[in-house]
């Protein structure tokens, strides 16, 4: 029974994936196929076609595990050790300034829990 | 060989979890961990990244359907995130531009080149995004893709440090902050510290990806 929930969880979620990479190829969207098939997922559950428990043992698993997807990509940036050399305190001073004022700005109109929307 | 680099690569994240678990710091962070010490091994061992490529091409084909799996929270989080809508977006909408405007400021200042002005523009988009809309400004779509991944690295390394210093503890708009800053690899942070910053940290990436690739060829000429 585990097994089976693991089976139709990861077949929905590949075929999402796979169904949002196709509409943002068909329709040259600029938005990656993923998101389409996030929100995809959100509105088949919404609408009851996908049930919860189909899905939430694989897809617990792998919200849960998602920073390892993004090890092998953050890997490549070993490429661009010639761009550190050249302009690696520049860059990581305007990365670490925008990335602050960005976090705060975002943190500040996002308001606390109970504030009036 | 691609089995060996897979292998590997699960084995030290395995490892930088426990130990992100135990000495909670931003140089523990698990994608900083695995990515520093996978690099050291392939330098150590004589190999260029092409050796790592093919292992690399497995894992990221399971990076789609993870992203999907986002859908699930943001499911069981939906009427807390309609409740807060309004504000929410504004956070989104004046987040992403602010940091837009100061990354290419502060590039201007240091008078870094076209091509890295316009990887800052676009790096708080998720890298796929960030790799076509380089390629659309005429910059360098592969510099882009990854000034995006060092953004969200670094973002998820002291994001969570920032903002606790600023007192925001509230998992909605941490969440909400990771996601429009530092796109996928902040989202997988904010989901390891509350399920509900996991569902805000990925509404925000896929509303800042639409945001940032509609807004940028607007603002380019007044930015560059």
């Amino acid at each position: 029974m585990k097994l089976l929930k693991w089976v139709i969880g990861l077949s929905l979620l590949f075929g999402l994936s796979t169904f949002g990479n196709w509409i943002v190829h068909t329709f040259s969207w600029k938005v990656p196929g993923s998101v389409i098939g996030m929100v995809s997922l959100l509105v088949l559950l919404m609408t009851k076609v996908i049930r919860v428990e189909w899905i939430e043992d694989s897809a617990g698993f792998l919200t849960k595990h998602l920073a390892f997807f993004f090890i092998p990509i953050a890997v490549g940036l070993m490429a661009y050790g010639t761009l550190l050399k050249v302009a690696g305190v520049p860059l990581l001073i305007t990365l670490l300034v925008s990335l602050t004022v960005g976090l705060l700005v975002t943190a500040l109109v996002s308001g606390k829990e109970g504030e009036a929307s | 060989m691609t089995f060996f680099w897979i292998g590997l690569t699960v084995l030290i994240y395995a490892l930088s979890r426990r130990l992100s678990v135990k000495w909670a710091s931003p140089f523990t962070n698990v994608v900083f961990l695995s990515t520093a010490l996978l690099i050291l091994i392939l330098l150590l061992s004589g190999q260029s990244y092409d050796t790592y490529e093919p292992a690399r091409d497995v894992i990221t084909t399971l990076l789609g359907p993870a992203t999907v799996a986002l859908g699930l929270p943001l499911y069981r989080n939906l009427p807390t995130l309609l409740a807060r809508a309004k504000r929410a977006l504004g956070a989104i909408v004046l987040g992403s531009l602010s940091t837009i405007f100061v990354a290419v400021l502060f590039g201007k200042l240091f008078e870094l080149t076209n091509h890295v002005l316009i990887a800052l523009s676009v790096k708080s988009a998720t890298s796929p995004i960030a790799l076509e809309l380089a390629r659309q400004l005429e910059g360098d779509a592969t510099l882009a893709a990854s000034i995006a991944v060092a953004c969200g690295i670094l973002g998820a390394m002291l994001g969570p440090v920032i903002l606790t210093a600023f007192r925001v503890t509230d998992p909605f708009t941490r969440g909400l902050a990771l996601g429009t800053i530092s796109h996928g690899i902040g989202t997988a942070q904010a989901a390891t510290e509350h399920p509900l910053s996991g569902a805000t940290g990925g509404a925000a990436m896929g509303l800042t990806a639409i945001f940032t690739s509609f807004v940028l060829p607007f603002l380019y000429p007044i930015l560059f």
